[in-house]
């Protein structure tokens, strides 16, 4: 016959046994009897273990109890810092950390490495981590402009190339559409280099299949006012070394002074363009308003009296909108010489003349680290506005022209 | 207190708070002093040991991590610890004790007979539950004494359940047979209970 101890299932049984006893469900010689095979060694071991389970179990008393606390607590220092918090420490101060830990403590391999990577690629999270550094610097010392129109073609490079190599690019529109604001926030006027920029990316966006999308018209909408705008001659671009986006371990920034706003009378957002262009604003638009198109349009450059080619499609699509309104500006875009309408979002600050640099590079990197979904909304209440405020020219007693 | 309560005060403990830590003392100090005094039956002895795993514990709190387990399965660790460093250096497994006379909670209305063997059984377990190995020693004091479950059981000591099943099984019959060479019969321990 068997034994307990030969038995493989036994230390289950008794397992079973000792819950069923101990919980009062049962008692030990019913619980033995359900196991005939075992019966004489579940009444030994169910006793035994029933024993142990009367023992009045050795205790402290309360005055040993208080004792032994009384030796620990002399043991805590009194400004004792068992971990530190690093929950409290402010996320502009956290900014400065990092930028501090990367120029100095040499991380330039693995931001290098980022420097050509794209959304969804392992390394693209320190990619657009070293932007934010950069920007950050960049408000403080002034150079913001340089700055965003680096990040805005980057954004544009990486969807072209998404697209060019098959991949949907859809979810990047919203920093796309972040970075073109930030360029027009900043720059009342546009140098060539943001002119090209802003026609690169008109071009891509009304190439692609992202046409279609609510936040690439809403883009459209607002760069070919800018375009149509320029009357005069870009200025040059700028000469100074730029903050370079793609990261290098000697990153050098040029001093700039503060940004401040120049206003020259210039067209309204709803003057006679000037440009020839194939489809007048004023008339019609070259945004589609059917949700299909049929044919792929294809683009020709015409010169403008710039010089600088604007690319017009031919407009062989099925439908082209019926609206004849001129498009004219939404609140999303500034242009210059336009007094901006009041910020509506009460959650913003709104500068009485302009903001401190710590401001509004505080601003800028929440801007530039959010989150936006394709319809434009923002999960960081912080920024969550589209735009900034603007800095009113009039506040400076800087005449505008309307 | 449950875990999402030991979690909070185990971090504030950490950030500095002394009343944290105290609370978190206060909560275990009792089963520790269990476990140590098993492990060594001597009462004075197991006093200090648990001033002495509650002092490494704080000194240790910066490096605590919560890996899932109760906060006690950490102070079982020290004091298992510190106990093999003290057996290491006194070369000694612990002295005997004096027994308290009520080990076994009294009947009322036993006869001085049956209170005498109540005694003698409740002294013979502890002798008993002394010499085990100290994995089995500490599944019959978590099990039996602090009556955990099988699944708190197999949480504290870091093992699975039918791990700990096998354990209590053979702790069991090593005490079985402690007691059967002390010259114990199973009638007397039917008396015991």
């Amino acid at each position: 016959m068997l034994t307990p101890d030969d038995q493989p299932d036994y230390a289950e049984v008794l397992a079973t046994c000792l819950d069923m006893v101990m919980s009062k469900h049962a008692t030990i010689e019913a619980c033995a009897l359900r196991y005939p095979h075992y019966v004489t060694a579940l009444r030994q071991d169910l006793t035994i273990a029933m024993l142990t389970t009367k023992l009045k179990p050795p205790t402290l008393s309360d005055a040993q109890v208080d004792a032994i606390e009384a030796r620990l607590m002399q043991n805590i220092p009194h400004k004792t810092v068992l971990r530190p918090s690093f929950g409290g420490i402010r996320r502009q101060a956290a900014t400065i950390l990092f930028a501090f830990l990367v120029i100095f403590a040499g991380t330039a391999g693995t931001v290098t490495a980022s420097a050509d990577t794209l959304p969804g690629d392992t390394l693209y999270g320190v990619k657009r981590w070293w932007e934010s550094v950069v920007v950050f610097i960049a408000n403080i010392i002034g150079n913001a402009e340089t700055v965003w129109i680096q990040l805005a073609e980057t954004r544009l490079d990486e969807m072209a190339r998404m697209s060019a190599i098959g991949k949907n690019s859809s979810q990047n529109l919203p920093d796309l559409a972040s970075a073109i604001e930030s360029v027009l926030r900043y720059n009342n006027d546009l140098t060539s280099r943001e002119y090209d920029f802003l026609q690169a990316t008109h071009r891509f966006l009304i190439t692609s299949d992202l046409v279609d999308m609510p936040l690439a018209q809403q883009l459209l909408t607002t760069i070919i006012p800018v375009l149509n705008s320029q009357t005069e001659q870009p200025p040059a671009s700028d000469t100074l070394s730029d903050i370079p986006i793609t990261p290098t371990p000697t990153a050098t920034v040029a001093p700039r002074m503060v940004l401040s706003p120049t206003v020259t009378a210039t067209a309204s957002s709803t003057s006679q363009p000037t440009q020839v262009v194939t489809a007048t604003p004023s008339a019609t638009s070259r945004i589609p308003s059917t949700p299909t198109r049929t044919a792929t349009p294809t683009t020709t450059a015409t010169n403008n009296r710039l010089g600088t080619p604007i690319p017009t499609a031919t407009p062989t699509w099925t439908a082209f909108p019926t609206s004849t309104a001129a498009p004219t500006l939404t609140s999303t875009a500034p242009v210059s010489g336009a007094t901006q309408p009041a910020n509506t979002n009460n959650n913003l600050p709104i500068p009485s003349v302009t903001w401190y640099p710590w401001q509004q590079a505080t601003w800028d990197v929440c801007y530039l680290t959010r989150t936006v979904d394709p319809n434009g909304n923002s999960n960081d209440p912080y920024c969550n506005s589209t735009l900034p405020p603007p800095i009113d020219p009039e506040a400076l007693g800087i005449e505008v022209t309307p | 207190m449950n875990r999402v309560e030991e979690q909070r005060t185990i971090k504030l403990a950490q950030a500095g708070h002394p009343e944290a830590f105290a609370q978190l003392y206060r909560a275990h100090v009792q089963s520790i002093f269990r476990y140590i005094y098993y492990r060594l039956n001597d009462t004075p002895l197991a006093e200090d040991f648990t001033a002495d795993v509650f002092a490494h514990a704080l000194k240790d709190l910066p490096k605590y991590q919560d890996m899932g387990k109760p906060f006690i399965a950490w102070l079982y660790r020290i004091a298992h610890a510190r106990l093999i460093d003290y057996y290491r250096k006194a070369g000694r497994r612990g002295t005997e004790d004096e027994l308290n006379e009520t080990v076994i909670a009294p009947i009322a209305d036993e006869s001085v007979d049956s209170a005498l063997l109540r005694k003698q059984v409740a002294q013979a377990l502890h002798t008993a539950i002394a010499q085990l190995i100290p994995s089995q020693q500490q599944v019959v004091v978590l099990r039996f004494i602090e009556e955990k479950s099988l699944e708190e059981t197999a949480r504290i000591m870091d093992k699975k359940v039918n791990a700990i099943k096998a354990l209590q099984h053979r702790a069991i019959k090593t005490l079985a047979h402690i007691l059967a060479q002390m010259g114990f019969n199973h009638d007397e321990f039917l008396a015991g209970l």
